[in-house]
């Protein structure tokens, strides 16, 4: 079951708020993909119907719908959600359920993966890899429907994964989690975020699991990240390890002006681990209700966070 | 009789800009079957022996099952309507040889 009006909904690190009807059960409802469908008509008279996915339709110099995702691309179903085969490409498929990718040099491409409402996620990176690429993929995740009691995943970079996802257009989840490894996220729409009730939303989630990992890096460019529900666009904290080695750059960042907490956080104050080498630099963004960015040290003994060339989506004004 | 439809369609471009003409084209075919059944026989089938002797052999009558698989071409169906339901739903025509369909982007 979803928030109802009037109760008291936790965003997520001790803010908490009385929800104002944002979130009623009717609200995380979403439209199915739209589709057209043509019908037709043999020779003898037979009647039958032809249904495609929309046109995909350009917007914006932002990575959107028309930049993002497997596009018109014809897809097959897939034999396998298992991909482990080391250097191999997986391409113009449809997955159903979780996809794992477990074996290093796999290319996925043009693929279009549909959760089950049991998935916690639908795209697992499980082991020590190395030049995974994950192209033009869609990520369908089950949104209200999952069974999950708060955030089923994306993506989620489960071990000491080398990665880079580009050009994906990912939907229906409440998180997209990332543990450890060399992360690349550039050209991706990340939206209409639903998931389950004790969802904290961020359209991508780093928690400093990778902290041990002197090597870790994670750079975020050129991705359109919107979350109109609770909490923020990109979080960043001090959760379970130091944070070493991230860049969030040139990135538009909407957050829910009604719902959403900061559209931004770099945040110290979960644990005693130090936060180095952060840029979050020239992004474009929406303030959360509490504004565009939580950049605090709190209990982090070290705290190192490069801020720059940052501005308003609308005003264009500094932030 | 059985119509197995096996139709895709494309677009004729991999995305497009507000304005833009899109195209889909159709193409593929319906495999129709149809089984009929009829009689064979009765048979009477005349023999004879190496000493000329002549004889018959009756066959009775009995049912047969014929089957015959034709591929038909197929074409959009303009007496029903063309379903979009995206968020802002196109008007899509039809070609003369109802073989795609145009809208604006």
């Amino acid at each position: 079951m979803g928030c109802k009006r009037g109760q008291v909904v936790d965003y997520g690190c001790g803010v908490s708020k009385l929800n104002h009807g944002q979130w009623d059960d009717e609200e995380f409802s979403y439209e199915p993909y739209s589709m057209l469908t043509v019908p037709v008509i043999a020779a003898n008279g037979a009647r039958s119907t032809l249904t495609m996915p929309d046109p995909v339709i350009s917007t914006g110099s932002w990575p959107d719908a028309s930049t993002t995702g497997y596009g018109n691309t014809v897809l097959v179903p897939a034999t396998t959600n298992s991909l482990n085969v080391p250097g191999a490409t997986y391409s113009g498929l449809h997955f159903t359920g979780v996809v794992t990718i477990s074996a290093s040099n796999v290319t996925l491409s043009n693929c279009l993966i549909t959760a089950n409402p049991a998935d916690p996620w639908s795209l697992g990176l499980n082991g020590t890899l190395t030049e995974v690429v994950v192209k033009n993929v869609t990520i369908i995740g089950a949104g209200k429907g999952t069974l999950q009691s708060s955030a089923a995943y994306g993506f989620y970079v489960q071990g000491n994964v080398g990665v880079t996802f580009d050009a994906c257009d990912i939907s229906q989840v409440g998180q997209n989690a990332i543990n450890d490894g060399n992360i690349v996220v550039k050209n991706c729409y990340i939206h209409d975020l639903n998931s389950g009730p004790g969802t904290h939303y961020e359209c991508i989630y780093y928690g400093g699991a990778g902290g041990t990992n002197p090597n870790f890096s994670l750079d975020i460019e050129h991705n359109t990240l919107n979350n109109q529900r609770n909490n923020a666009a990109m979080y960043v904290a001090n959760d379970f390890g130091a944070i070493n080695n991230v860049t969030i750059n040139n990135n538009l960042l909407i957050d829910s002006n009604a719902a959403g907490s900061f559209t931004c956080y770099v945040d110290g104050a979960l644990s005693a681990h130090s936060i180095t080498n952060v840029a979050v630099t020239n992004n474009a963004l929406l303030p959360g209700q509490y504004g565009y960015f939580l950049l605090r040290q709190g209990l982090a003994p070290v705290y190192q966070v490069t801020k720059s060339g940052n501005y308003d989506y609308i005003t264009k004004a500094p932030v | 009789m059985t119509d197995v439809f096996n139709v895709t369609g494309a677009y004729d471009k991999p995305s497009y800009n507000g304005g833009d003409v899109i195209k889909v084209t159709i193409s593929g075919t319906d495999t129709n079957t149809v089984v009929t059944t009829g009689q064979v026989g009765p048979l009477t089938v005349p023999f004879v022996a190496t000493n000329g002797a002549k004889s018959t052999l009756s066959v009775p009558k009995t049912t047969a099952t014929f089957t015959t698989v034709a591929t038909l071409p197929v074409t959009i169906d303009t007496t029903l309507p063309i379903v979009d339901t995206s968020p802002t739903p196109r008007t899509w025509a039809v070609s003369a040889d109802k073989l795609s369909i145009t809208a604006v982007a």
